[in-house]
């Protein structure tokens, strides 16, 4: 039995309920105080409306279990977790989606393809770890401090296909025996940050590697800030890494 | 099924069968309204039945002025339910919210029974992730749901039409009525399997 029929106004079109998607707006928390009042007075009666909310809250829900518990998996080791889970809600939401956009999210993403991924890494890894093979190498790119001309075009240009990938960066930085760690930051073309990250610790080359999804980058200029962090997590001064991103078929 | 004032004219006569067919027709949508207020299967179960018996009481006794209104009464009432349990749960003092601020969950840690369906709703969304083709589409679920980036600047990343947006988050849902719907078919046959 399929209901429908109660006093809902304009939301008494399901096409237009559907085009603007407000059952997963509504679940999301997205509809205003007075949309919501009147969505809730209109589905509390609709099966139509009812079933899409129920689907949506269902995907909405595994959605973030998931997320949830790639981010357990990803800071558990560190010993992250405990000082984590002591903090607000509002702070653990933004550590979170913090995590889930630099590393966990497009993981996630690809859930069958998590073992090739891994093995992937495993290479890349190994790569850089070769004194001897400093050479850029399939998807790592090395990028040099810029120094002059910081408005300018960047040297490192990155052409993207529409297939998601990781992207490896090999930063170098000028060597600092006070530093114990650095920390990372992506920028984009506004100069607002994308990401910001660390403690990273440098390889046996004193190279700082930070890998990024591609699918956060859009076809534009972007800048990978690096700092040395002193005992006390304190960053001085950063260096800016640019390159220039253009995007298949663009 | 009769209109909502037709249902109040009839209940204000005594009419039990029209008690009965108020409790049918809202009660799935006051049970998803509830859950989406306390995050809480087992909290919502106690409001629901608190509402519905709140619901015919009112009625009963004539409080409801327009009963054309009759969802938005329920709405209210079962609104007004959760602010009540919500403000009686908190330990420490909080802002009063106005009864049409839109509240977030109390955030209580979840019965292991909630954990539990938590998890088992998590495998059944990885079937759909498994089966969703292109793995773009992938992507844009978790950028809608996760990230809460707005549809418009999902489309421009993509290169999606809205209409092409409008379908991936209709496969998505699809996928997972066709999930749900063997997952409790699978599980109804477990129920017989060890029934005496």
């Amino acid at each position: 039995m399929s209901r429908s029929q109660n006093s809902g106004g304009p939301f008494e079109d399901h096409d237009a309920l559907e085009a603007s998607h407000v059952a997963e707006r509504y679940v999301l928390g997205k509809l205003s105080a007075e949309e919501a009042e009147r969505f809730e007075e209109h589905y509390l009666g609709c099966d139509v409306c009812l079933e899409k909310l129920e689907l949506s809250r269902s995907l909405h829900q595994g959605l973030q279990e998931i997320a949830t518990e790639e981010v357990q998996k990803a800071v558990g080791k560190a010993g992250f977790l405990a000082w984590f889970l002591r903090r607000s809600g509002a702070f653990q939401g933004a550590v979170a989606f913090g995590l889930l956009a630099a590393v966990v999210l497009p993981w996630a993403f690809l859930v069958p393809e998590v073992s090739r991924l891994r093995g992937e890494r495993e290479g890349l890894v190994g790569e850089l770890g070769s004194a001897l093979a400093p050479q850029a190498q399939g998807l790592t790119y090395r990028l040099s401090p810029e120094r002059s001309d910081p408005g300018g075009e960047p040297s490192t240009r990155l052409t993207l296909g529409e297939a998601p990938e990781w992207l490896s960066f090999a930063l170098q930085l000028p060597p600092d025996r006070s530093a114990v760690a650095h920390r990372a930051r992506l920028v984009g073309a506004e100069g607002e940050t994308l990401w910001d990250g660390g403690p990273l610790e440098p390889d046996a080359s004193g190279q700082v590697t930070v890998r990024v999804h591609s699918s956060w980058l859009g076809g534009t200029k972007y800048h990978l800030d690096l700092a040395a962090l002193d005992g006390e997590g304190n960053n001085p001064s950063w260096v800016r890494f640019s390159f220039l991103v253009w995007r298949g078929g663009v | 099924m009769s209109e909502p004032a037709e249902l109040v004219r009839r209940i204000l006569g005594g009419d039990r069968d029209a008690e009965a067919q108020v409790v049918e027709r809202y009660s799935r949508g006051v049970r998803f309204l509830l859950l989406q207020l306390t995050n809480d299967p087992s909290r919502a179960d106690d409001l629901h039945q608190e509402t519905f018996r709140l619901v015919v009481e009112k009625v009963r006794a004539g409080e409801l002025r327009e009963p054309a209104k009759l969802p938005a009464f329920i709405r209210q009432l079962a609104r007004n339910l959760f602010i009540g349990e919500y403000r009686k749960k908190a330990k420490e003092p909080v802002a009063q919210p106005a009864d049409d601020e839109v509240l977030g969950p109390p955030a209580p840690s979840p019965s292991p029974l909630v954990r539990l369906l938590q998890r088992e709703n998590a495998r059944i969304v990885r079937l759909v992730l498994e089966v969703l083709e292109p793995p773009r589409d992938r992507e844009i679920l978790f950028r809608f749901f996760i990230a809460e980036h707005e549809k418009a600047d999902i489309c421009a990343d993509f290169g999606l039409t809205s209409l092409h947006f409008n379908r991936v988050l209709h496969r998505a849902r699809q996928r997972l009525k066709e999930q749900l719907m063997r997952y409790h078919k699978r599980e109804n046959l477990r129920v017989q399997e060890v029934r005496p």
